[in-house]
């Protein structure tokens, strides 16, 4: 069952949903003589409603209230039903949520659930944008925020295009990387594709090896020294992220180079065959999965209460 | 900060029983109508005097919905802002709206502009009524105009059918799995699927063979010698991008390699002047006493 929320935060009215969990036991009791279980706070991936593409996130709130979780979705401000103002442009607004500028929002909400629904604990949650957010927002929030749950974070920059000093330079890029996609989508490029693997996967995976001291220059500092602080205060995480699947430049690991050696409550898969939405292949199925028993490890049920499901079918 | 509990009737009409424990903003109201043992999700937007006219608002196919959502958003609030009360949902099985998308077909969600549209009238009765749809929704608001509900119709990027809507998707999926490199299925193999009663996934929606099938629908548009009852249709182009949902989002992502992205929220004010001048023309607001 869903139930439209409301909160005024800030001069914003933020709208989202609650995903009643299966128990559906004090939700709204105060002195609780059990723990009750946390509730899931999901942020907007991107500039993107709060269900998402291919309404992950709102399945995402059927599957864990099913099993006893509440979720909570939320727009933020300008986004999907919430008020507020939006720019016109992508760039100023990718930066804007690169800058932490929803932290405070997503922060008060947290505060907020956490009175209004028995004081539980709030885990924060998010895809690339909204992991942004939920990272930048649990620096914030303090104590109510026991986990953090974070969809291809993405802790480089978004710039927009430089202009190159040598025009020429952009223009070379630009067909190299024509031709590479004809190649690539052209019938028949099953042996171009197998031939690109076979060379480049090994060159990237040297690449990846190499990449150890330092961070790369468009590193979003702030959002990546917040993220070490919460991994190395114990804060439990679970971090999932998109397996490279496109042929292109290698990425460089970030969370291997900030996590060192102080963060064993990191928990950080993989999900290969999907995207950085998580909706091609099998990646909403792992997603849910995944979820599901990290929450079992680290948020155990204490209340009497039986799973409707487990993880679902393919 | 405060959590807003109080629920009040807009413009002095009754909330039904569905409303009870929502919270009100001014001119906003987000909620849920039972319907088919689901909870089909609206947000109603009124304007802050009396409601002269509302219109319905009709949106894309489930997979367009997350790119156009901020501009329908903003026509929904410009309607409001001109006096025209609007009203916009989620199709069952899609967003806000519960229920299962495998289980749903063209013709379940035409059942959900039925419905809308009796809510509407159920609680505004002598407000007139403008279907308004976008891409799916146009196909759609245009077969329950031709059952004679609403007084005017207002189409965005009509598609011819409903397999023109689906065919869409699927290049796009197509387009998806070339780019991530996987071994991929052709458009026909992929309709083969459906067509031997097999399931498919196309960005993140299982599709039936039953939604296949329902989507023979053609287009009827109203012929203007019979129909009393004004409507118009608006081919948009690519000035209207992210109302063109994930084919617009496909551009940008091409467009971003070569430059700077188009707008994700762009006012359309030409769009929108256009078509609420339409409106407001083809409404019959002016025998309406303003209480």
């Amino acid at each position: 069952m869903r139930k439209v929320l409301q909160f005024r935060i800030r001069d914003a009215d933020l709208i989202g949903t609650y995903h009643v969990p299966g128990n559906g036991a004090a939700l709204y009791c105060d002195h609780s003589p059990v723990e009750l279980p946390p509730g899931i706070l999901l942020l907007n991936s991107g500039y993107l409603p709060r269900a998402a593409r291919g309404d992950l996130s709102a399945q995402m709130g059927d599957h864990l209230a099913g099993v006893g979780y509440p979720v909570f979705r939320f727009d933020m401000p300008g986004l999907g039903d919430s008020g507020g103002e939006l720019p016109e442009d992508l760039i100023p607004f990718f930066q804007s949520v690169q800058n932490g500028e929803h932290a405070t929002w997503a922060a008060d909400l947290a505060t907020e659930l956490h009175r209004y629904f028995g004081r539980r604990r709030i885990i924060l949650a998010g895809n690339c944008g909204g992991a942004v957010t939920a990272i930048y927002a649990a620096g914030l929030a303090g104590q109510q925020v026991s986990g953090l749950i974070l969809m291809e974070p993405n802790f480089a920059k978004f710039a927009p295009d430089t202009p190159t000093t040598y025009p020429g330079v952009r223009q070379i890029m630009a067909m190299r990387q024509s031709m590479r996609n004809w190649l690539l989508a052209s019938p028949g490029s099953r042996h171009f594709r197998r031939m690109y693997w076979r060379l480049c996967w090994p060159m990237q995976e040297v690449f990846r090896r190499m990449q150890s001291s330092r961070l790369p220059a468009d590193t979003n500092l702030p959002l990546a020294y917040r993220w070490r602080r919460l991994a190395r205060a114990g804060l439990p995480m679970l971090i999932l992220q998109a397996g490279q699947q496109t042929p292109g430049p290698v990425r460089f690991d970030y969370l291997r180079h900030l996590r060192g050696h102080r963060a064993d409550r990191v928990v950080s898969i993989e999900i290969a065959d999907t995207t950085h939405s998580f909706v091609e292949g099998d990646g909403k199925r792992m997603v849910l999965c995944h979820i599901e028993q990290w929450l079992r490890v680290f948020f155990p049920l204490q209340l009497d209460v039986e799973p409707q499901r487990s993880c679902p079918a393919s | 900060m405060d959590l807003l509990k109080a629920a009040h009737p807009p413009h002095g009409t009754t909330l039904p029983e569905t409303h009870a424990d929502l919270s009100f903003r001014a001119g906003e109201q987000a909620g849920y109508l039972d319907h088919g043992g689901q909870q089909l999700y609206y947000v109603l937007h009124l304007p802050d005097r009396p409601v002269r006219a509302m219109a319905l608002l009709a949106g894309p196919f489930a997979s367009e919905r997350p790119h156009s959502y901020t501009s329908w958003v903003r026509w929904a609030r410009f309607l409001a802002a001109s006096g025209i009360g609007a009203m916009r949902f989620d199709y069952r099985g899609v967003g806000e709206s519960s229920g299962v998308f495998e289980e749903m077909t063209f013709d379940l969600w035409r059942l959900d502009i039925h419905a809308c549209a009796q809510w509407i009238h159920r609680w505004f009765p002598d407000a007139p009524l403008a279907l308004h749809g976008l891409g799916m929704g146009a196909l759609l608001a245009t077969e329950v105009f031709e059952q004679g509900i609403g007084d005017a119709l207002l189409l965005w990027a009509p598609p011819s059918s409903g397999r023109e809507v689906l065919s869409d998707a699927l290049r796009r999926r197509l387009a998806i799995d070339y780019v991530r490199g996987v071994a991929h299925a052709g458009r026909e193999s992929l309709i083969g699927e459906l067509q031997a009663g097999r399931c498919i996934a196309v960005e993140g929606y299982r599709w039936s063979p039953k939604l296949w099938k329902s989507a023979e629908m053609p287009l009827k548009l109203p012929n203007s010698g019979e129909s009393h009852r004004p409507w118009k249709a608006i081919e948009l182009d690519r000035t209207a991008e992210p109302l063109i949902g994930s084919r617009g989002a496909w551009q940008t992502s091409l467009l971003k390699s070569h430059g700077k992205p188009p707008p994700f929220n762009p006012p359309h004010a030409e769009l929108f002047n256009g078509s609420l001048a339409w409106i407001k023309r083809n409404l019959p607001c002016d025998s309406l006493e303003t209480p």
